[in-house]
């Protein structure tokens, strides 16, 4: 059981989206892809969120590590708030949630039945050049 | 040739990273990226040093690097137009020239223009560098600029649409639009892949690459391959995963594979910055897992795939001869050294120049 402290320490980490997703119209937040690697509150109320992005070359974790940051902060009850980065993990796709994989999935389910896709669907119109 | 593949590397530069080249504080962050990108993404010991890599790196040096101290046959050179970061705009319309000129047969040239400066500005300066060099194949752009952040859609047909016309007009081949990969902390936007199709339907009769091709929207980049015959994923960085990212980079090829097929993906390295032989040895070992291959629903790379990955597929684009373009290199002054001598050590021939220039300078 969480305590309500962890419970709002939670609720304000998943406020916080992907900016990437955002652009690709399918927000997800940290939690749902899976950028969160670990997190913890202690009885002090200190907390420390450990983050990962998902390419090594992502210059926006400084943001979302700020949001997280902000967020946290202004959470009743919380004293210091510390999120670091862990850039060695590799991320894939297998860390999403299965949440964050359904709304991913619904998305482009939804752009696929607008504007209809197959494998492979450009041969059907020509060799390449 | 690297054993029987013919080797074609669609995007190389002789960057200028000097610092008195850096416009912007963006032109200095660029500079420090691409460092960590030489220094983590490649083998260890794969490098140059700080003195040699920040530093205006010669054309010399970049044939020597891409022909002798690698088995590339034909190289295609960029002429950037990073104008907001970089005063030369990183790779100086004066190199692309040069390379052509001194290295015709090695060389080909994709010309360069920011189309955040205007219709009027960019018809112009397109027509200027296709008078200097009407050998160029290619178009090279940026979707956006820095200080003040401004960018362009490849869809706007006030804007990108006459643009790509004249191109056409001037029998340019192919469009290379550096995408997926922001350079440094800027809006994500103009990075998306979406606007892309829209310029791939109204011109059928251009190619369309899409530079780091899977570092970010790769599914999106992915579709794009699979429903226009004219747009390619162009791997350029993405190759590098090999070496910073393994399985990162099995799953975003698997899935281009998937979509696109091998016909749709052509390798890249953005050499010199990266160095190609390390990447091509890496390629000729690398295959798919069976899980991969089970989970991704295709088949494992066939000798063939790499073939098409590896210079058939950039041929095709170019509209190159294969048989032409390595007739006229075949015994060439890149070929010779390398019948006559030991393949030399990454990046030696830049060392031993760099070296050269210093011990000019202080003499």
């Amino acid at each position: 059981m969480m305590t309500a402290l962890e419970n709002a320490v939670a609720q304000a980490i998943a406020t916080v989206d992907d900016p990437c997703s955002i652009a690709a119209r399918a927000p997800l937040n940290v939690f749902e892809l899976g950028l969160v690697r670990s997190w913890d509150v202690d009885e002090d109320g200190d907390v420390h969120v450990l983050v990962s992005p998902t390419n090594p070359m992502c210059v926006l974790i400084g943001s979302i590590t700020q949001s997280i940051q902000r967020r946290i902060e202004s959470v009743p009850g919380v004293r210091t708030v510390v999120v670091d980065i862990d850039g060695d993990f590799l991320w894939t796709h297998d860390e999403m949630t299965p949440e964050g994989r359904a709304k991913l999935e619904q998305r482009r389910q939804g752009s696929m039945s607008q504007v209809p896709v197959a494998p492979r669907q450009w041969e059907g119109a020509g060799n390449p050049k | 040739m690297f054993d029987d593949w013919f080797i074609l590397n669609p995007v190389a530069h002789a960057y200028n990273l000097a610092p008195s080249n850096y416009r912007t504080k963006q032109g200095t962050d660029v500079a420090d990226l691409l460092r960590a990108l030489h220094m983590g993404w490649q083998p260890s010991g794969v490098n140059m040093t700080e003195e040699e890599f920040f530093s205006d790196w010669s054309v010399d040096a970049m044939a020597e690097t891409l022909f002798v101290e690698s088995d590339v046959d034909i190289a295609v050179t960029h002429t950037l137009r990073l104008d907001s970061y970089f005063y030369d705009g990183l790779c100086a319309r004066a190199k692309t020239v040069e390379a052509v000129n001194k290295y015709p047969d090695r060389f080909r040239a994709y010309v360069g223009v920011d189309p955040t400066a205007g219709l009027e500005t960019c018809l112009r300066e397109l027509d200027e560098q296709m008078a200097e060099l009407p050998q160029a194949v290619g178009l090279k752009m940026y979707p956006a600029q820095v200080a003040p952040d401004r960018s362009w859609r490849m869809d706007d047909t006030d804007l990108a649409f006459p643009l790509l016309e004249r191109a056409r007009e001037h029998g340019l081949k192919t469009v290379a639009i550096h995408k997926a990969a922001p350079l440094g902390p800027v809006p994500m936007n103009p990075y998306r892949v979406d606007d892309v199709d829209g310029a791939a339907g109204a011109f059928p009769d251009l190619n369309f690459e899409i530079i780091h091709a899977g570092l970010a929207f790769t599914t999106e980049t992915a579709w794009a391959i699979a429903r226009y015959p004219n747009v390619y994923a162009n791997l350029e960085v993405t190759m590098s995963l090999l070496f910073k990212a393994p399985k990162l980079f099995e799953s975003t090829l698997a899935e281009f594979m998937f979509w696109g097929g091998p016909a749709k993906v052509i390798f890249s390295d953005g050499s010199m910055f990266a160095h190609t032989q390390p990447l091509l040895e890496a390629f000729r070992n690398f295959q798919f897992s069976p899980e991969t291959c089970q989970g991704y629903g295709i088949e494992p790379l066939t000798k063939d795939d790499k073939a098409l990955i590896l210079g058939r597929n950039s041929a095709n684009i170019l509209g190159l001869d294969i048989d032409n373009a390595l007739a006229k290199i075949a015994n060439d002054q890149f070929v010779q050294r390398r019948r006559h001598n030991d393949r030399p050590a990454p990046y030696s021939t830049w060392k031993e120049e760099f070296a050269n220039r210093q011990e000019a300078v202080s003499a």
